[in-house]
């Protein structure tokens, strides 16, 4: 998808009947489009075209759920405009909120977990630092924010298991297994949990451990090895992605129905607070007790809905 | 499962504007690549009932002219971004499809999100495959088998001069993909509604990417219209103007008809009984001169299959 919605008509016509033409411009119907000159394509661009270049570019990234990088920003929105950067981003940004009820969040800074890492960073502190990624997240209020609508997909007909929904259920789950622990798991905790679900041996991503290195790789988690151990916290895209909704909707509603309202939305608040100030300060705090009692009782599928049809 | 009152009166106006109903629905079609008009009933009775709680909605109220006004409303914001929710008629089960489509004719570098330049070059070597090699003016098959799609893991060499002209010299030595990676790419496309994989096992692109790429391949596998003696790989239905990669052709070798399965019955059917003459050539239409992976059973001559005359000779025509 080219951004810069360039266009040359009539330039190259004279190619041989035969010579096939693949061009990245395109002589379609809708002439509504055609507003750019041909300057547009040696890269002078308004504010206004390049912000539509970079919603473009920020739905595109959406379907293969690719962190927005600062780098390809530049590289195949903004061209030779990259002074143009914060002007074309907040623009884009209130026409997401606009059009697609969407907003690029800027992910945080990859964490110092390790004693060695804190130790580092605080010897060479660049903080305020950004971590120039971002994903799109939604801005629909929240009687919106209903599995038919954000997601997950629902399965595809012919029974195939639908992969991007069982790894977004799953990576979920990790998360909220994590929020629950108090912000971080020890790996065999997580291997327990994860063979209650089922999902210890093979999930449609491949094998567990497949499975965890690929959310490790999407930066839902972070795995951190300190003397031979290996805990889980939350990543930086987990924070931003799955967040303190997505993982108070998955508990209300795998105990929704059957809880008192009022005290099961008092321990999600609980549980939260504890995960936050492990988050926040990176130190780890005893596991709450009330959460892990809900979470022992933890059964059936991750997010889904079927009840559609 | 209709309620009693009649839903005309809660009409949505255009006037309404653009309120976050047609945003959580915009939404919807991020979140699913393709929905049949099934689907799409029960999500707009749930972002209509979110949006007004007092006045709950059922998919049994959602009529077709409220589908398209909604629709109408998102389109007119979408179209400065080049994005569409198209309609169209899966070529198969006949269902209405609707899908969030990129309206630039090259849509295939939208999949550079998510592939590698040499994932994509090899995606593109499955289309010239599809729309080229098995597309030949007597064997319109416009699908491949899996082992023909495997085959095309590594470039042949000839055939350099093809890759994208818009990459740079160093990725004209592209040395292709191995097997399994070929395999994975065709899953995700499977996956996120791009090709279809049929019963008898053949790739062929699905509703959503003909949406999509109707531009794309008109422009990439047909001459332009003017030139002399062009060369048509990729032609309309007749009855409902949309490309037909299933379906069947006129039994004239040389005429340029071509219909879905169910556009050419529904206008047969409309002529009456013994009146089967093509509507632009006059010769008599069998039904059995196929489009798609029909068309390979039988000019491959495997059992199966009525064969004319007329395709057996076609089997030496091949490219
Ligand atoms: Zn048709
Ligand atoms: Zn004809």
């Amino acid at each position: 998808m080219p951004p810069r919605l360039s266009r040359r008509r009539g330039a190259d016509e004279e190619a041989t009947p035969t010579q096939r033409r693949r061009r990245d411009d395109t002589p379609e119907e809708d002439e509504d489009v055609d507003m750019e000159d041909d300057e547009q394509e040696s890269g002078s661009g308004s504010v206004e075209q390049l912000s539509k270049g970079l919603v473009r570019y920020a739905i595109s990234c959406e379907h293969s759920r690719k962190p927005i990088k600062r780098q390809d920003i530049n590289e195949k929105v903004l061209g030779s405009h990259t002074r143009l950067f914060k002007d074309v981003f907040s623009r884009a940004n209130a026409e997401l909120k606009d059009v697609f009820g969407m907003e690029l969040v800027e992910l945080p800074k990859a964490e110092r977990v390790t004693v060695r890492q804190k130790r580092a960073a605080n010897a060479s502190e660049s903080q305020g630092k950004s971590s120039n990624l971002w994903v799109l997240q939604t801005t629909l209020p929240d009687q919106y924010r209903l599995p038919d609508i954000i997601g997950p997909s629902r399965p595809l007909p012919d029974d195939e298991l639908n992969k991007e929904d069982s790894y977004v259920g799953l990576y979920t789950m990790t998360i909220a297994l994590i929020t629950i622990a108090g912000g971080k798991i020890p790996e065999g905790k997580l291997d327990r949990a994860l063979r209650r679900m089922n999902a210890d041996q093979s999930t449609p991503m491949g094998s567990k451990d497949k499975t965890l290195a690929l959310m490790a790789k999407d930066g839902y988690i972070v795995a951190v090895k300190e003397d031979e151990a290996v805990d889980y916290i939350i990543g930086p895209r987990g924070k931003v992605e799955v967040g303190h909704n997505g993982f108070a909707n998955l508990v209300r509603m795998l105990y929704g129905e059957e809880q008192d309202q009022e005290e099961l939305e008092k321990r999600i608040e609980r549980t939260l607070n504890i995960a936050d100030a492990f988050n926040n300060s990176g130190v780890p705090v005893e596991s709450a007790p009330a959460a892990s009692q809900t979470a022992g009782r933890k059964r059936g599928r991750p997010r889904r809905d079927e009840d559609s049809d | 499962m209709s309620r009693e009152d009649s839903p005309l009166v809660r009409e949505v106006s255009p006037d309404e504007g653009y309120t976050y109903m047609h945003r959580a629905f915009l939404h919807a079609f991020l979140t699913h690549s393709v929905m049949t008009v099934d689907e799409v009933k029960p999500i707009l009775a749930t972002v209509m009932t979110a949006k007004n709680p007092d006045r709950p909605w059922t998919a049994g109220d959602v009529t077709a002219p409220h589908i398209t006004s909604t629709l109408q409303t998102i389109n007119a914001k979408l179209s400065s971004y080049d994005f569409e929710i198209r309609s169209t008629k899966d070529q198969h089960t006949k269902l209405t499809l609707y899908a969030l489509v990129n309206k630039t004719s090259d849509a295939l570098t939208q999949l550079a999100t998510k592939f590698s330049p040499a994932e994509i070059a090899y995606i593109r070597r499955v289309l010239d495959a599809m729309f080229e090699t098995n597309n030949t003016h007597t064997r319109e098959v416009m699908a491949l088998k899996h082992t023909e799609a495997s085959n095309l893991a590594r470039p042949r060499r000839n055939r350099q001069s093809q890759i994208n002209a818009d990459e740079d010299a160093t990725q004209t030595t592209d040395a292709g993909i191995s097997i399994p990676e070929a395999d994975l790419v065709l899953t995700s496309l499977v996956h996120s509604s791009f090709l279809q994989k049929s019963r008898a096992q053949y790739f062929s692109l699905a509703p959503r990417a003909l949406m999509e790429l109707r531009g794309y391949l008109k422009e990439t596998y047909n001459d332009p219209p003017f030139s002399d003696d062009p060369v048509i790989r990729i032609r309309d239905c007749e009855g409902c103007r949309e490309i037909v990669t299933h379906g069947i052709r006129c039994n004239n070798r040389e005429c340029g008809v071509r219909w879905h399965d169910a556009c050419a019955s529904s206008y047969y059917r409309g002529r009456g009984g013994g009146n089967r003459k093509c509507p632009s050539c006059d010769k008599e239409c069998t039904g059995d001169a196929y489009v798609g992976e029909r068309a390979d059973k039988v000019a491959r001559g495997s059992t199966g299959g009525r064969r004319s005359a007329v395709e057996v000779e076609e089997e030496e025509g091949s490219e």
